[in-house]
């Protein structure tokens, strides 16, 4: 069994990497294909409220990661600090906030 | 070409999913199945079989059958922020997820409630954010261009930006 459980391993591994990389080349790809800088400057977030979001997302994200590279053998996921919840969903409301005014406005400008 | 490359996956995923079974009856036959190898061996052919629907889904994304090359953006074109945050907790909870059952006992892992409210608050926001581009953003969804076509075609024109749109910034 724990030589099956070492495929199941390998093969997890081999293509959650593989789809992981693929996803990013085809992105890529795309990017550079629709104007190359430009394109990449189109599809970039703009403004601070979604460089916020970004930089929270990316933050909690790698520190989850750290924090179950700790949790091995635990059992269970490790928690999220409510702190960071906290913080995600601050952001996310102050973009959720900043967009429906952007829309709306635009709504509203087209009508 | 593509027809002989399509053909040669069929053959060599056939192929692999072929072999445990002869393995099987090899052992059968000859050497005496037991009870342990027999468990062994199905644990294999599963293992196989959820590879090779692993290989297919990402022979299709590589040949464009199934495109994710626009999972990040808006239907405009623009970055979506709302995606790019559920797929990086889609990934990452699902990437410790299958680490922690590896490492631990084999056991199915525990999920706290902090897990679910974090990915429940993500999915919440591109949902929210999607609603409203669809409600609120309607009356100016005709002016956005289609949806991209394929690999090799041009690239469409610029979407024509409304003018009071284009004035305001971004995230006021």
């Amino acid at each position: 069994m724990a030589f099956l459980r070492a495929v199941l391993g390998a093969e997890c591994t081999v293509l959650i990497a593989a789809l992981g990389a693929v996803t990013a080349w085809k992105i890529l790809r795309a990017w550079l294909r629709s104007g190359g800088l430009a394109g990449i400057r189109k599809r970039s977030p703009r403004g601070p409220l979604e460089w916020q979001m970004v930089l929270t997302t990316v933050a909690v994200a790698l520190l989850y990661l750290l924090q179950s590279l700790r949790a091995a053998g635990s059992g269970a996921l490790p928690p999220v600090p409510r702190t960071a919840l906290a913080l995600l969903a601050a952001s996310d409301s102050a973009w959720l906030a900043s967009a429906t005014r952007r829309l709306r406005r635009a709504g509203s400008d087209s009508n | 070409m593509e027809m002989f490359w399509r053909n040669l996956i069929r053959g060599v995923l056939v192929v692999i999913g072929l072999a445990p079974i002869i393995v099987v009856t090899y052992f059968a036959l000859y050497r005496g199945l037991t009870k342990e190898a027999l468990m062994l061996l199905v644990g294999a052919e599963l293992a196989t079989l959820l590879f090779s629907f692993g290989l297919v889904v990402l022979h299709a994304i590589v040949t464009d059958q199934i495109r994710i090359d626009s999972i990040l953006n808006e239907r405009t074109g623009e970055a979506s922020v709302s995606r790019f945050q559920l797929v990086i907790f889609t990934f990452t909870i699902a990437l410790t997820f299958v680490y922690l059952t590896l490492c631990g006992s084999g056991q199915f892992p525990a999920i706290p409630k902090e897990v679910l409210i974090l990915l429940g608050i993500s999915a919440s926001t591109y949902g929210v954010g999607k609603g409203l581009q669809l409600g609120l953003g309607g009356s100016s969804s005709s002016s956005q261009p289609p949806p991209a076509p394929g690999p090799g075609a041009a690239p469409p024109p610029p979407a024509p930006v409304p003018p009071a749109a284009a004035n305001n910034p971004p995230n006021d």
